[in-house]
């Protein structure tokens, strides 16, 4: 905890001064309603000083392909096992200033990989294996801190954000749950081995972003570069088993780890149609290096990814305190990564709470 | 005005510095990282491509990370380095160029046996070597004990065992034919026969056969795995068996049908390989054998040797197709 209170103190050493620099003073405050239901076109990269942002969304991923490393596509349907992805985020914001802005983010994934293999053997047994690769957990917490420049948002905006990613998540895979079934002879019968991994980081991440946006009348151009690095080292465990008779024995050997450096380039184009409806198509640009994971007892390089896809969607205001935001994730090229389409659907909230 | 002007210079040099350090500050990935595109593969080695012959009986890792290879009527073959270097009879002080298995003692010193002794290779490069003077030795193995005995197998003559200064020899003739040898974490050497198998505990010569669990007893192959089983591996056998702190236990490799086994190791990710003759290969990954054979790929379904490296590829010496090394998947 000591550890995860100084990497925020490093945060805000680097994010509060930088506000400070400019001895900007904020604007008078508006009125609640004007500054709930300014349209995409006309607002700010962060927060309005005393507004309270909270998002929940859902991300559902069909997850049909996947680029190997030379970028080929690969069908999951024929060469595979397709899968599905829940993803549920929760995120909180806070205006400090009309250029501060503080928040934190989680999320909860749930995905299952299923692949069966049949086994001939010689002797003229069959050994079925069916597969499940589980993901379920919450992911770590990541918490931020973000700065615009110090003037009122009319054509254009710029923005830092820092953030660390806590390892507060289980990271270590749990113990395996793996039966046997159909067992008719010493060689026919079906193991199903099911893994249950979870989504920690299980060491602290930090994240850097520049953000600018530009407008002119409806239209507006947002682009945002992101750098994220690990803190540290981490270390895991891979489990392994015997299978006696049709009692599974499991057991566990340790490993170490790098997660990836990863760059990440955004773009999108708005429209403002009216008021309170905005569609935008945005691009999406994911480069990852230098991490690495230990095999036995060496250090391989995780395959470096790359990932190109189009975001199209729509922001879209109900009411001054509610608004929906949905787009869609489509992969145009990549390498070494699985490629989900993907629909992000957010429900934010706006408030003022301590506005009177 | 200009004082502000240079104060928000300073901040902002300040702020870059920052930044530089708590980047320079995070992890980075070492330069010696392996590539992750060289695993999960099979790679076949023969005459075509560097082995001086087909036919490979013995494979063996030395301390150094090298790869020794016996192979028949060819003298003795090194790769490293992805390099090839061979020892026959023309280039070097080797004994015979039927070699038939490698071994190392506690010095760094390389055994090459033949059918007629054992040439030893300095690591300092020059050749000695052990044989009878009245008759062919046939050296089938070797293992060095806890002590940094070597022991070696050999057919007909039964088990001689080196000190570093003297050879003693065990002799009974219906153990006179030795197969493999294994030490286990405990010290014990096992000694797998055409009669059973011998246990020297350090004290005590035992013997073990079918009437003590195992399915044959003409034991061809011996291995003591990470997890202190003793594997035991037969010519007639219907399963392979391994003995832990429970006792003794019994394996179906092929539907309860007969499986011949030459050798077995242990990959790093703890499967463990059978080289068998005609069943071809079997990975067992403590809890399903799988078989690599010609009709799903293998080069043959004979299979003499095993041995892994330090890189965690496992290696198979073939009867006559040469050698295939496997890379172990990243998963």
């Amino acid at each position: 905890m000591k550890l995860n209170l100084k990497m925020v103190f490093i945060i805000m050493l680097w994010v509060v001064p930088f506000s400070l620099i400019t001895g900007q003073t904020e604007k008078p405050a508006r009125d609640k309603y004007t500054l709930l239901t300014m349209a995409y076109n006309q607002r700010p990269l962060t927060l309005y000083k005393g507004q309270l942002q909270a998002n929940a969304g859902y991300r559902l991923g069909v997850r049909t392909k996947s680029f190997d490393g030379t970028g080929s596509k690969i069908s999951l349907k024929e060469n595979g096992a397709a899968s599905v992805f829940h993803t549920y985020i929760m995120e909180i914001k806070y205006g400090i200033t009309d250029f501060l802005e503080l928040g934190a983010d989680a999320y909860y994934l749930r995905n299952g990989i299923r692949s069966e293999t049949s086994s001939l053997l010689s002797g003229g047994g069959t050994i079925t294996t069916n597969s499940l690769n589980e993901y379920r957990g919450f992911g770590d917490i990541t918490v931020a801190a973000a700065v615009r420049v110090p003037m009122e948002y009319k054509m254009w905006d710029f923005s830092l954000k820092g953030a660390v990613t806590l390892p507060v998540a289980e990271y270590q895979p749990s113990q395996p749950t793996h039966i046997l079934t159909d067992y008719q002879s010493p060689n026919n019968y079906t193991v199903n081995y099911h893994f249950n991994n979870n989504n920690g980081y299980g060491v602290p991440l930090y994240t850097l972003s520049a953000v600018g946006k530009f407008t002119l009348s409806k239209v507006s151009v947002e682009a945002r570069g992101s750098y994220r690095f690990p803190a540290k080292e981490g270390e895991s465990i891979r489990w392994g088993w015997t299978l006696f008779g049709s009692t599974f024995t499991y057991y566990n050997n340790p490993y170490s780890y790098l997660p990836d450096r990863s760059l990440s380039i955004n773009g999108s184009i708005h429209y403002q149609a009216a008021g309170w409806f905005d569609i935008f198509l945005g691009g999406y640009y994911l480069k990852t290096s230098s991490g690495w994971t230990e095999y036995f007892e060496s250090k391989f390089a995780n395959p470096e990814v790359t990932l190109v896809t189009i975001e199209p969607g729509f922001e879209l205001q109900i009411s001054p305190s509610l608004t929906i935001y949905q787009y869609a994730g489509l992969q145009l090229t990549g390498e070494n990564t699985d490629a989900p389409f993907y629909v992000l659907t957010t429900i934010s909230f706006n408030m003022f709470p301590f506005w009177k | 005005m200009q004082k502000r002007n240079l104060q928000l210079l300073n901040n902002t040099y300040r702020l870059i510095l920052f930044l530089l350090v708590t980047l320079t500050a995070c992890e980075k990935a070492p330069d010696d990282l392996k590539d992750p595109a060289t695993t999960d593969k099979w790679t076949l080695y023969n005459t075509g491509t560097g082995l001086p012959g087909n036919q490979v009986r013995g494979t063996f890792c030395d301390s150094k990370g090298n790869m020794w290879f016996a192979v028949t009527y060819n003298g003795a073959a090194k790769f490293a380095d992805n390099t090839w270097t061979y020892y026959n009879t023309s280039n070097s002080g080797i004994l015979s160029n039927n070699a038939t298995c490698i071994g190392e003692d506690s010095a760094g010193n390389i055994l090459i046996g033949t059918t007629n002794g054992v040439s030893i290779l300095t690591s300092s490069g020059t050749w000695s070597y052990f044989r009878d003077s009245n008759t062919a030795l046939y050296i089938t193995c070797f293992k060095t004990d806890k002590d940094d005995n070597i022991w070696t197998g050999t057919y007909g003559q039964g088990i001689l065992i080196f000190d570093g200064n003297d050879i003693g020899q065990i002799y009974y003739d219906e153990y006179k034919d030795v197969n493999d040898i294994e030490t286990d974490s405990k010290g014990n050497v096992w000694v797998a026969t055409e009669n059973g198998i011998l246990k020297w505990d350090g004290s005590r010569l035992s013997v073990m056969g079918t009437s003590d669990g195992l399915p044959d007893d003409v034991v061809t192959a011996l291995y003591s795995d990470s997890r202190n089983r003793l594997w035991i591996g037969t010519y007639f056998g219907r399963t392979v068996s391994w003995i832990d702190s429970q006792g003794i236990h019994q394996l179906s490799l092929f539907n309860d049908r007969i499986v011949e086994i030459n050798d077995i190791c242990e990959d790093a990710a703890g499967n463990i390989w059978f080289a068998t003759y005609t069943s071809g290969l079997i990975k067992y990954n403590n809890a399903v054998p799988y078989s690599y054979k010609k009709y799903n790929g293998f080069p043959e379904d004979d299979v003499m040797a095993s041995a892994r490296d330090n890189d965690g590829n496992v290696w198979f010496g073939l009867y006559s197709k040469g050698l295939s090394r496997y890379s172990l998947p990243l998963n």
